[in-house]
């Protein structure tokens, strides 16, 4: 299989629906760029989003490149227990706005940073900022080399033109746009994707005789068969029973806590529209992931029927190696321009997540005293800079940054969700139990990662470089840590303790939306310790070697 | 005392939910699966793992936003009896100025 089997053949159509698309985008953002006015605007699009806008941007930012061709290609490669975890990721939007988005929007905070420094003190934040920001770039690196593949695989143009060139094009029309640009255009992303998916995918299942094509997420069941005849072992679940539970530890925790989905819950209109995105966001992010896993199915069928060996590299490919075979040229051009929509939507939440954080949670911390005019100065500043280091990143990244998104969500669920979520729970947790938990586990989690010290590893292979073996152990730690160094300052401590206490009394009842103080809500240990015993046997079934 | 009760069973309720809808891995390793057992053509364990992490999810979070935001008007109302009277800037106290949008930099409350 050669690069003349994916790419198409026409490439002015290619080109030419990537500037039409870019040129709506650049359109959109240039009419919000007159809209923002203040910061609030431009990292927050002025708290005025609507809740199906609001979801089908939150999808959007979700679903990376991946959704198109990464996931289709991990499906034939490592079959059913990859679409385990794949499965889990819708979990990451309706639990971060049950156990904190709601509570950081009452309190109107920009970023969960932002939250972490009102609730914890400025050492915390600028601690949970630094992890916030690694597992940000780290994000937005893949995804800017993900687009200049998709230029340079799918249209044959040469690598690090199309790297440069089409990072300075995004961080253009996100500059410009800010939020609201960014959410516009994400939700407009985000139709695209699934038109570009969905219909094409019932063109190919018809194409191949399958009886329940108009159904694409779910009506291939006629494949089966083929299926089990070229990999009979594609539906076992191949791993033992602790890689099932790491999916909960690493990546369910992780992605809850991820900062720019936080993000886009913060711009609703209001705090129940907030939480109607939650459904909506199910419904457009469950079709298409069922949708994938139908294209990773047909994928492996045409290629057993055509008889043909399926490298990795083509694998990858599918998708439009698919749309090609059965479709016309015109579809297929339709398609890349939903990868691409993929990619750029994932980097607009992350540029501006970054940018947030940067201009907002660090400069505006350290310099406080500046005008509205000189924060949205900065903020534009903090925008460009950021696009601008994640392409100088791209151009050589590190083989770390790029190994594995899924490890950073481990990095998440160790050093962010504890902070955040017993934060939100608690008023029993202090400054010292969130900072000690956070900088120990993370630190724990990056030194047992088999990309520091390669000898010192949990694990080895698949569930090391994806950071499963490694979060059993942080995530447990991390939690334990934070509940226990908090619990034992009170003790320790007394008088601080005391005061960081009352404190989070008025905070933790105050933004669960009670207009009085009790100092009795969300206040006894006792479901802390229970949580920390619960984490210990998976702290120490981790340990046990795989 | 009872929306705030209602408020963190729920959450433990609803968050329980959630995870087993998305995470039916772990029930299938330790049922065991059979790739002749097939719903719809696809094998059972496959399509119940599908649907209940995308449509169950859906149904969930449908009933969950309806509760929570009719929890949120129960809140409401127990703060108006608890202030004597609807819920206005003056009644409020600290704990929500506290936690009021502030310019950045000048965090309300802000510890250093």
């Amino acid at each position: 299989m050669t690069s003349a089997d994916w790419q198409i053949q026409n490439i002015w159509l290619g080109l030419g629906i990537t500037l039409a698309v870019f040129g709506l985008y650049y359109a959109v953002a240039m009419i919000n760029n007159k809209k923002t006015a203040n910061a609030t605007d431009l990292y927050l699009a002025g708290r005025s989003i609507g809740p199906l806008v609001n979801s089908l941007a939150a999808s959007s930012t979700w679903m990376s490149v991946a959704t198109f061709l990464g996931v289709v290609a991990l499906i034939q490669q490592l079959h059913l227990p990859f679409v385990y975890m794949w499965i889990q990721l819708i979990l990451s939007v309706p639990l971060l706005v049950m156990l904190y988005g709601a509570s950081l929007y009452r309190m109107g905070v920009f970023t969960s940073v932002h939250f972490v420094q009102l609730r914890y003190g400025r050492n915390t934040a600028f601690l949970a900022a630094g992890w916030m920001l690694l597992i940000m770039l780290m994000y937005m690196v893949g995804q800017f080399i993900g687009i200049a593949k998709v230029f340079e695989v799918l249209l044959g143009l040469p690598y690090t033109p199309s790297l440069i060139l089409s990072a300075l094009v995004i961080t253009g029309y996100i500059t410009i746009g800010g939020m609201k640009g960014a959410t516009y255009n994400d939700a407009i992303q985000m139709v695209i994707m699934m038109i570009a998916l969905l219909v094409p995918l019932a063109a190919i299942l018809k194409a191949m005789g399958v009886a329940g094509y108009w159904v694409p997420p779910l009506g291939y069941g006629d494949l089966t068969d083929a299926l089990l005849e070229q990999i009979p072992t594609f539906f076992d679940l191949k791993f033992e029973a602790r890689f099932y539970l790491s999916l909960f530890v690493a990546l369910t925790i992780g992605t809850l806590g991820l900062p720019q989905l936080a993000q886009r819950v913060l711009t609703s209109e209001n705090i129940k529209s907030a939480r109607v995105v939650v459904p909506w966001f199910c419904l457009w992010v469950g079709l298409m992931f069922l949708g994938t896993y139908a294209m990773g199915f047909a994928g492996v069928y045409h290629f057993a029927m055509m008889g043909q060996e399926l490298t990795p590299e083509a694998a990858d490919k599918t998708t439009l190696l698919l749309n090609l075979a059965y479709n016309p040229e015109w579809v297929s051009a339709f398609v890349i321009a939903g990868v691409l929509a993929a990619g750029v939507s994932t980097i607009a939440g992350l540029m501006i997540g970054v940018a947030t954080v940067v201009g907002h949670d660090i400069v505006g911390v350290l310099r406080p005293h500046m005008s509205e005019k000189q924060q949205l100065r900065y903020g534009y500043m903090a925008l460009a800079g950021t696009g601008v280091v994640s392409l100088l990143v791209s151009l050589d990244p590190p083989a770390f940054l790029i190994t594995s998104i899924f490890w950073a969500f481990g990095l998440c669920a160790t050093a962010i969700t504890p902070m955040v979520v017993l934060g939100v729970w608690s008023t029993r947790i202090n400054p010292w139990g969130a900072f000690v938990g956070s900088l120990l586990s993370g630190a724990l989690y990056i030194l047992l990662s088999p990309y520091v010290f390669a000898d010192l590893v949990v694990g080895s292979g698949l569930v090391a470089g994806l950071g499963f073996s490694t979060s059993l152990i942080s995530v447990p730690v991390g939690f334990i840590l934070t509940i226990l160094v908090s619990l034992a300052t009170e003790r320790f401590a007394r008088g601080k303790a005391e005061v960081a206490r009352s404190r989070a009394q008025e905070l933790v009842e105050g933004m669960h939306g009670w207009a009085t103080v009790t100092r009795q809500r969300y206040d006894s240990s006792q479901w802390l310790l229970i949580l920390a015993a619960l984490w210990a046997p998976v702290l120490l079934w981790g340990l046990v070697p795989w | 005392m009872k929306a705030y009760k209602k408020e963190v069973r729920s959450t433990i309720g609803f968050g329980i939910g959630y995870v087993l809808l998305g995470h039916t891995g772990l029930w299938v390793v330790m049922l065991g699966s059979d790739n002749s057992v097939r719903l719809f053509g696809l094998p059972a364990h496959y399509l119940v793992a599908i649907l209940l992490g995308s449509f169950g999810v859906l149904v969930w979070s449908v009933i969950w936003c309806i509760f929570a935001n009719r929890l949120e008007d129960e809140i409401e109302a127990e703060n108006a009896a608890a202030t004597g009277g609807p819920r206005t800037d003056a009644n409020v106290t600290a704990s929500t100025s506290a936690a009021s949008p502030a310019a950045p930099g000048q965090l309300a409350g802000a510890a250093k």
